[in-house]
């Protein structure tokens, strides 16, 4: 498995183009996302990890969330997404 | 975005929201105005104060949020519009721009008067709506415990303990929203705090992964709150990004609580409340039966409201269209000029089309040119601010009446105009209206009027400031110039000219100095300040009945009204703004001084003759000026000069290209323009060139390693 994509402690709206274009970049490939430095997760960055998490689906590859912050958690929560992304550490 | 650029977006949107509040209230003043209006204030408000606490500004906040306390009074109909009042929220928002502007400088503002207003918004304020007001200050929302034990605390007028009310919030934001700092998480976590929050994320309308724009809002949410805090605190929540939003706030039925639908769509809202409104009132006053109708009519609301929608642009990208636009304009004035030259016939299909592109260029032209464009509006606002303060300095009532706001200018002229507006209008209120008793005695209303005005008028805008006051008092300004030297004690001076020695330099009512127009600041300033931008500036004036100072402006920088003059071989081009006027001077007329001066008389004037093909080195000295043409030109101080070219060629418009950038600053050149034979035509500055002039006259050696 190729080295984990960390994900930047301030995923905001700027964040989520560059979060886009790095995940893009990694298409095709099992990818692990070290999240244990997020400490704030937007909407539209969140977008972007659900999608992600679809893309790698179809692709039929996985796509792991390692380490999650407790920032990054409740973010997820507040968006509903909780269960959506993180379900394969629970 | 990091935090810079939210920084950066909020205090933009202050901007725009101080001039919303001003302009909302100044309607209101005037008598105009309706709910609607005095919720945009309050919404302005609100706006500012949510901000200035993301970016944790204390006293910005504190200010606001009394001011918005205030105001709220007035919405809930328990305080009138009296005109007390808005004096009140008319300074509050002068001291709220205060505030937000040392915010974004990191500067202090003198607690004084905003200790002052605050004091003042607090009289309008019943003493138990203040107490309540700091209670809500404290309020700490309590989260999951707050349901059950602590209920009836500090609601002593609620229900008893019936358990928490269960709202559904269906939430689609706009791109917008992210655009403007908003955040969906923060709006979530605030809802969360509210009580027991649970939140479902409707995925459907999120693309592929290839397929999506970061910036685009996707995602769709349902939230389910249980809790004991009323709609209103949930709106608030929403209350900054209502316009950037669907949405959708509606009192779901308790029991439907246990079993959350995956991704209830906002329409099954509607039925969730109907039920309730069946259901036994478990409330005194029953939420329910409203609740469909406004959950409803929200959605239409915010989108009536919504304004025009706006993109930001870094001002260089605009800068750099303007200058390709403007080489499209040359370059298609020597297109034209070259089929024309090789004699193609006018009606040929080549020539028709050449017509059509010069349209186009024109059409792209003038496009380019309204994106600079804005409405004079906010300057206006800023000088009914100007008014207020220079009233308050005086003692003397002044209404200041403005016209025209929607008038556009470039962005850069409405900018720098600013200064010299403030010091005319300051002018007009300390010198130009007269002290309340004195309008009475002169059977005028007491409340003087100082008369604002913009318009567009034959390709310029002409900006006037009227007051209805005394008039210049003409033997005191001639006794004043002259005991400053500035004419002779015997000269003859028409009522205009005594009114133009007003924008000599040097030339200050000193004698009565006050601290509001004594800035050291003459109107030779603000004459100087309007020539750079082009323009001109003059003055009418009725003793006992006012004065009025007319300013003309071209509509943009980037081109000038210019006289292409022939001068030797070379073609260039004078600008229109320092033209008196032309003659062609007699031989009788022209006389010779020492040291090889010459001057023009004009009406009994002498005027040192300049000329300019020799200064610049075009051609040898002029000796006869039979077959010369002199354009008379006035400077800054309003000295006058003949200036001595070959021949008149056109009077017309010329796109100005710098040559700073390149060729650093040029002794009597100030710019470049291009023609449309593609030559290139240099834009004299005048000024520096009758300078040069004068000194070398006074220094024949220099005027010798000049001419060599």
């Amino acid at each position: 498995m190729p080295d984990p994509l960390t994900l930047d402690p301030e995923l905001s709206l700027g964040g989520a183009a560059d979060l886009a274009a790095a995940l893009a970049a990694r298409r095709g490939n099992d990818l692990t996302l070290d999240a244990s430095a997020v400490e704030h997760l937007s909407a539209p960055a969140a977008q972007v990890l659900l999608a992600a998490r679809r893309a790698w689906d179809g692709d039929g590859k996985s796509l792991a969330i390692a380490d999650p912050s407790d920032p990054f958690r409740t973010c997820l929560d507040l968006l509903g997404l909780g269960d959506t992304l993180l379900e394969e550490q629970s | 975005m990091s935090m810079d650029d939210l920084r950066v977006t909020f205090f933009q949107e202050c901007e725009e929201l101080l001039e919303a509040l001003e302009f909302g209230l100044l309607e209101i003043n005037e008598g105009g105005g309706d709910d609607d209006t005095l919720n945009a204030v309050f919404r302005a408000v609100h706006s500012i104060k949510g901000g200035a606490g993301a970016f944790g500004l204390d006293d910005l906040v504190r200010f606001a949020h009394k001011f918005e306390t205030t105001l709220d009074e007035v919405r809930a109909g328990r305080l009138e519009n009296a005109p007390a009042v808005l004096k009140t929220f008319l300074r509050s928002s002068d001291i709220l721009a205060d505030l937000v502007r040392a915010a974004q400088e990191g500067t202090e503002v003198p607690p004084g008067p905003v200790e002052e207003v605050l004091a003042e918004l607090e009289t309008h304020l019943p003493t138990e709506e203040a107490a309540e007001d700091e209670e809500e200050d404290d309020f700490q929302p309590l989260g999951l415990d707050f349901d059950f034990d602590l209920g009836g605390d500090d609601d002593d007028a609620g229900p008893p303990v019936s358990g928490p009310d269960v709202w559904t919030i269906a939430f689609k934001p706009r791109r917008t929203l992210y655009e403007r700092g908003n955040e969906t998480v923060l709006l979530f976590r605030a809802l969360a705090e509210l009580g027991e929050l649970s939140v479902t994320c409707d995925e459907s309308a999120l693309p592929a992964l290839d397929a999506m724009e970061p910036g685009e809002a996707y995602l769709g949410w349902t939230a389910r709150l249980a809790t004991e805090a009323e709609e209103g605190d949930i709106r608030e929540i929403f209350e900054f990004v209502e316009d950037d939003c669907d949405l959708t706030i509606a009192l779901a039925a308790p029991e439907a609580e246990a079993e959350p639908e995956p991704t209830p769509e906002p329409v099954e809202i509607e039925p969730l409340a109907a039920l309730e409104a069946e259901a036994p009132p478990a409330e005194p006053e029953p939420a329910a039966e409203p609740e469909p109708a406004r959950a409803e009519a929200v959605a239409p609301k915010a989108k009536a409201e919504a304004p025009k929608a706006t993109v930001r642009v870094e001002l260089d990208r605009v800068e750099r269209l303007i200058n390709l636009v403007g080489e499209l304009v040359i370059n298609q004035s020597v297109l034209s000029q070259q089929v024309f030259d090789a004699g193609i016939a006018a009606n040929s299909e080549v020539a028709t089309t050449i017509d059509v592109f010069k349209q186009l260029t024109r059409d792209i032209q003038e496009g380019v040119m309204a994106i600079r464009a804005q409405p004079v509006k906010s300057l206006f606002q800023r000088m009914s601010r100007i008014v207020r303060e220079a009233s308050g300095a005086t003692g003397k009532t002044v209404r200041l009446v403005t016209e025209g706001e929607n008038t556009e200018v470039d962005k850069t002229v409405v900018e720098r105009l600013s200064d010299p507006l403030t010091h005319m209008i300051r002018n007009s209120v300390d010198h130009g209206l007269e002290s309340p008793e004195k309008r009475e005695a002169a059977g005028k209303p007491a409340e003087g009027i100082v008369h604002l005005s913009a318009q567009h008028r034959s390709g310029r805008v002409v900006i006037e400031i009227t007051d209805d006051g005394a008039g210049i008092d003409r033997p005191r300004v001639r006794q004043i110039a002259v005991e400053k030297g500035l004419i002779a004690e015997d000269a003859v001076l028409s009522d205009s000219e005594i009114d133009n020695l007003l924008f000599m330099p040097g030339f200050s009512t000193a004698s009565e100095v006050s601290n509001l127009s004594g800035r050291g600041v003459g109107m030779d300033v603000v004459k100087r300040a309007i020539q750079s931008l082009g323009g001109r500036i003059s003055i009418v004036s009725e003793p006992g009945k006012g004065s009025t100072f007319t300013i003309s402006l071209p509509l943009t920088l980037a081109v000038l009204d210019g006289i292409v003059v022939e001068i030797g071989e070379e073609t260039t081009v004078i600008p229109l703004t320092n033209v008196v006027e032309t003659l062609k001077p007699t031989a009788e007329q022209l006389h010779s001084m020492g040291n090889g001066a010459r001057v023009v008389r004009v009406r009994g004037d002498f005027v040192p003759v300049v000329d300019v093909g020799y200064e610049l080195g075009f051609r040898d000295k002029a000796e006869g000026l039979d077959d010369k043409v002199v354009l008379l030109t006035e400077s800054e101080g309003g000295s006058r000069s003949a200036l001595v070219i070959d021949a008149i060629q056109d009077q017309r418009q010329v796109v100005i290209k710098g040559l700073q950038d390149n060729y650093g600053t040029v002794h009597g050149v100030a710019a470049a323009t291009i023609l449309g034979d593609g030559r290139i035509a240099l834009i004299l500055d005048v000024d520096s060139l009758v300078a040069s002039a004068t000194k070398t006259k006074t220094d024949p050696d220099h005027s010798l390693a000049m001419a060599g």
